[in-house]
């Protein structure tokens, strides 16, 4: 009777109340907001998955979510439908040059100056691990801090098939379309026709894990950063849960850290704790 | 197209400074404060600002201090629009580098003929 009424009404095959009712839960575990208008970009592949285990109502749905035996694997997919992992190594290059040409520099003479040889970054948000990679890259390849540094890049997701992607560090050419080539030779191995594996060393030192930015604990049991980036990921969350993501990355941020957000985000209206600081062609926030 | 960026913390104003530029075919970005307006400059190509002086969080002063220290923002010309007539303050924005210190009300012809300037 479900397969028939999605042939039959192909177009609103949620009604706005159940919209709601999974807008809701959905806001209510993650923090995610989608607004009406923004139905559609969950609801082909939750209607697909509610026909896979012959559910055919949202309550029930939500019900399997929360006391199914099989909950923890369909709240991964879950997550994974209502997350959009379109990244590249190197994204917003300007971004990525003031990280390596103006903050790293301020950041490592000042860690030195503090007798450390340490550094701190998180990658709040990293889907498949091109963020991470690419903070690696320039730490051990461009800045070439060698062996005597202690390099710690915390790399997290909500999203456990995208997090199985970056532990692979498996990619084809399309991520690594804003990477030059002689980049590529250096720090991949190509393993086949259409893939590449990001070398080793540019693996060591960073830690993946599950997380969501709405468990306090779970981010209170991480150490101080350095350098936090969380880029394209507050674009999900209404105006409430992009105040508490923030209040806490200015809580794990040591003083004089960096916040790096998404090309087209902002602070405005939401965090005034940050001090703006502007590059060529791009910003970050500093802790003061 | 030219693009200019309209500064300033009264909707009110930006929406009438908006209604001028409408005569002509410029493309605007809109702003609150100096903040706001550095968010969207990196975002955005700008050919002009147009700010006010006294704002929440970070002043047209500040706003183009910082624009002057940046290589690639510095060029960027500002006309700053403000109901300030202390001569310090325009003082001290022209030495950070204001291109134009006019004071509001502006009749809409002489300050689309500033532009036109700015902008030859």
């Amino acid at each position: 009777m479900w397969k028939e009424k999605m042939v039959i009404e192909n177009k609103e095959i949620f009604d706005d109340q159940e919209f709601y009712a999974l807008r809701d839960y959905i806001y209510d575990i993650c923090g995610i907001y989608f607004r009406l208008e923004k139905k559609y970009l969950i609801e082909d592949k939750v209607i697909n998955r509610m026909n896979e285990l012959s559910i055919n109502n949202v309550s029930d749905y939500i019900y399997y979510l929360k006391y199914n035996p099989e909950k923890e694997k369909e709240l991964s997919l879950l997550y994974d439908y209502i997350t959009i992992n379109e990244t590249s190594f190197f994204r917003n290059k300007p971004q990525m040059q003031a990280f390596e040409e103006e903050v790293l520099p301020e950041m490592i003479k000042n860690i030195q100056q503090d007798g450390r040889k340490s550094i701190r970054i998180w990658s709040a948000g990293c889907s498949s691990g091109e963020e991470p990679y690419t903070i690696s890259i320039i730490l051990k390849d461009r800045l070439m801090l060698d062996g005597s540094w202690y390099t710690d890049i915390t790399a997290t997701d909500i999203n456990d098939t995208v997090l199985g992607k970056a532990k692979a560090g498996i990619y084809t050419d399309y991520p690594l379309r804003n990477t030059d080539e002689k980049m590529v030779q250096r720090c991949f191995t190509k393993i086949s026709d259409k893939e590449f594996k990001i070398e080793d060393r540019y693996k060591s030192g960073i830690r993946f894990r599950k997380l969501n930015l709405l468990d306090d604990d779970m981010i209170s049991s991480l150490p101080l950063f350095d350098i936090i980036f969380c880029r394209n990921v507050l674009i999900y969350f209404d105006l409430n849960s992009k105040i508490r993501v923030l209040d806490k990355f200015y809580e794990m941020l040591k003083p004089g850290g960096y916040l790096f957000l998404g090309h087209s985000e902002s602070l405005h209206g939401i965090s005034a704790a940050f001090k703006l600081i502007l590059f060529k062609g791009a910003l970050a926030y500093k802790k003061q | 197209m030219k693009n200019i960026m309209v500064v300033d913390d009264s909707k009110v104003v930006r929406k009438l400074i908006l209604n001028i530029l409408s005569k002509r075919d410029f493309s605007c970005i809109e702003a609150e404060n100096g903040i706001e307006a550095l968010e969207k400059l990196v975002a955005n190509k700008v050919d002009l600002i147009i700010s006010d002086l006294n704002m929440p969080k970070m002043s047209g002063l500040e706003l183009v201090k910082t624009i002057r220290s940046n290589d690639l923002y510095n060029d960027i010309p500002v006309l700053m629009l403000t109901t300030e007539t202390n001569e310090n303050d325009k003082a001290s924005c022209l030495e950070a580098g204001v291109n134009i210190y006019l004071a509001k009300p502006l009749p809409p012809g002489d300050l689309l003929g500033q532009i036109d300037s700015l902008l030859a």
